[in-house]
């Protein structure tokens, strides 16, 4: 089959590899429809995230229908999916706590080792996203074997398009629980750092769940723009100073939550960006963390920080001294997918949610290397991009 | 605790670290949640996973049960027996493979919290002793990771029914 196979910084290519074909009773193969690229998979383009191998199928957002199942699937052949990011045996401490992101059995234990090394315990098992989350292969391809296969895909009626759905598998519950995350109660202001996928998502989610007033903070004109369309009021940080807008527009308060959906690569926010950047470049597992400290700073006292943004090492010059001295509550972590799926998809079909407005690209996979390239280089036109097989 | 079933478990655990090579005196944990007796039945079921051949436990106060195993990938050829039943969920076993033994003892516990169950294991041939344990570590310096590696596939065995793997197709020895 056709597969979209990570070989090093800035170099991926569509390559033919060994189709799946399933190994265990709970697996089933999927025949891919459409596969999106996450902004997060910007992280593997860009090469800081550690233990990728050349060869390995990238590709988490992904959708299909079912091919092949083990004796032990719930699905059945000619099902039309959508599968969650996260691989979760529903069955362990954390799946039954629907803490499935953190899937105690779902990450080979032959690749525990990075993960505990820099975590204290191993992470849960992702789709195409590193050995340090299991290895697994993505869904950038035609086929995909899709491990506990009773446990996390959620199949989806006839009438939604592919389209209305594909982001169930990743950036649309992500932006929802970061907005869970959030706590919002009436009356609430909720500032969005970064409007990509999840930042767009979390500002429609904050909306829904009732924040009183939306701040979406970017430096691409065109997001913002997306951004308002739901209410948020823009902030350009190349043209604004963000903290003292957010204390003007929070009567001096400062936002009720502070959603950081931008994660380890931030830029701008002079203080220690370049010195983030440096440390970055060197490998050495260093996040770069400035929209983080610009959100922790503008926090009102006793606010809540939802952490969205993927971060895979490590951040100094972090505000441990704001985060204590104003009371500050932090929540984080990989998307607990199964746990809202149902929820989500219920909210697309009476039309709540809409995921659709974020689709600005539309290639077959055998373009996927350009669509990458354009992602990075040109984001405020490329605010996303599907793939289809 | 649900003795019979522990026992099957936790002896389908002794087999598999046996399995990773490990021959000297080491202890490692995991908990396992506990399942209600059906589930326990299908996981060992899917034993058939496990990179062991075959498993032939006697149990001395019990009545005498075989359990034949198709070898999975890996598959070794260990034997594991028990050889003793004691107190608190603690087993002797002594598995062997052509001209390899090894003894060892497991120990069944509940974990706190009702959280599941706590196997230790403790494999003791040829080597005792923080002076042994170096010498063995020279002889195999993969070996506490193997035993670790076996005692976590035991686990996501009993709970999953299944043991993680990364491969796309049986034939791929190794995670992709």
């Amino acid at each position: 089959m056709k597969a979209l196979t990570w070989h090093g910084k800035h170099d991926v290519r569509v390559d033919t590899v060994d189709d799946p074909t399933i190994v265990n009773p709970r697996d089933a193969i999927i025949r891919i429809t459409a596969t999106a690229i996450c902004g997060s998979d910007l992280h593997l383009y860009n090469g800081v995230i550690p233990t990728m191998q050349p060869g390995d199928i990238l590709g988490h957002e992904f959708m299909g229908v079912v091919e092949d199942v083990g004796v032990e699937s719930t699905l059945a052949k000619g099902d039309r999916v959508v599968v969650p990011f996260t691989i979760s045996c529903g069955k362990c401490f954390f799946c039954e706590k629907q803490q499935f992101a953190a899937c105690d059995n779902s990450n080979p234990a032959e690749t525990h080792g990075p993960s505990e090394m820099m975590f204290g315990h191993h992470a849960g098992g992702l789709f195409g996203y590193s050995h340090m989350t299991g290895g697994y292969a993505g869904g950038q391809a035609e086929y995909v074997r899709v491990p506990f296969s009773d446990v996390g895909p959620i199949k989806v009626p006839d009438h939604l398009t592919d389209e209305q759905v594909l982001f169930l598998s990743d950036i649309l519950p992500t932006g929802w629980m970061a907005a869970l995350n959030a706590d919002i109660e009436p009356g609430d202001t909720v500032a969005v750092w970064g409007c990509g996928p999840v930042g767009l998502f979390a500002i429609q989610s904050a909306k829904v769940l009732g924040a009183e007033q939306i701040v979406a903070i970017d430096h691409h004109p065109h997001r913002l723009e997306l951004a308002t369309q739901f209410g948020a009021i823009p902030l350009n940080y190349e043209q604004v100073d963000v903290l003292d807008e957010l204390r003007a527009i929070t009567a001096g308060i400062g936002p009720d939550a502070v959603i950081d959906a931008v994660g380890m690569e931030s830029h701008g926010f002079a203080n220690f960006a370049l010195f983030d950047k440096v440390k970055q470049r060197v490998g050495i597992g260093a996040d770069a963390p400035a929209a983080l400290r610009q959100a922790i700073t503008a926090c009102r006292k006793g606010g809540r920080i939802s952490m969205p943004g993927v971060y895979g090492g490590y951040a100094d010059k972090f505000p441990l001294g704001a985060l204590m001295e104003k009371g500050l509550q932090l929540k984080t972590g990989q998307t607990n997918v199964q746990a809202y799926t149902a929820d989500l998809l219920k909210r697309i079909e009476n039309g709540e949610v809409d995921t659709t407005f974020l689709i600005s690209h539309r290639l077959p996979l055998s373009e996927a290397p350009d669509g990458y390239r354009n992602f990075r280089d040109n984001q405020n036109e490329w605010t996303k991009v599907v793939l289809k097989p | 605790m649900k003795t019979s079933k522990v026992l099957r478990s936790a002896l389908a655990i002794g087999a598999v670290a046996v399995a990773g090579g490990v021959a000297w005196r080491n202890r490692d944990s995991l908990a396992s949640k506990n399942s209600p007796a059906s589930e326990r039945e299908a996981a060992s079921y899917a034993l058939i996973n496990a990179p062991v051949e075959t498993v032939v436990a006697r149990l001395s106060k019990q009545a005498e049960w075989t359990r034949l195993l198709n070898a999975g990938a890996g598959g070794s050829g260990w034997t594991a027996i028990v050889t003793q039943e004691g107190a608190k969920g603690t087993i002797r076993i002594i598995a062997s493979r052509d001209d390899d033994e090894v003894a060892g003892e497991l120990r069944c516990e509940p974990a706190p919290g009702e959280r599941g169950t706590k196997v230790r294991l403790a494999l003791d041939e040829p080597t005792e002793g923080k002076l042994g344990e170096k010498l063995a570590l020279m002889k195999d310096p993969a070996g506490p990771a193997n035993l670790r590696l076996a005692l976590r596939r035991a686990k996501m065995l009993i709970e999953s029914g299944e043991i993680a793997t990364a491969r796309r197709t049986p034939q791929m020895d190794t995670a992709a």
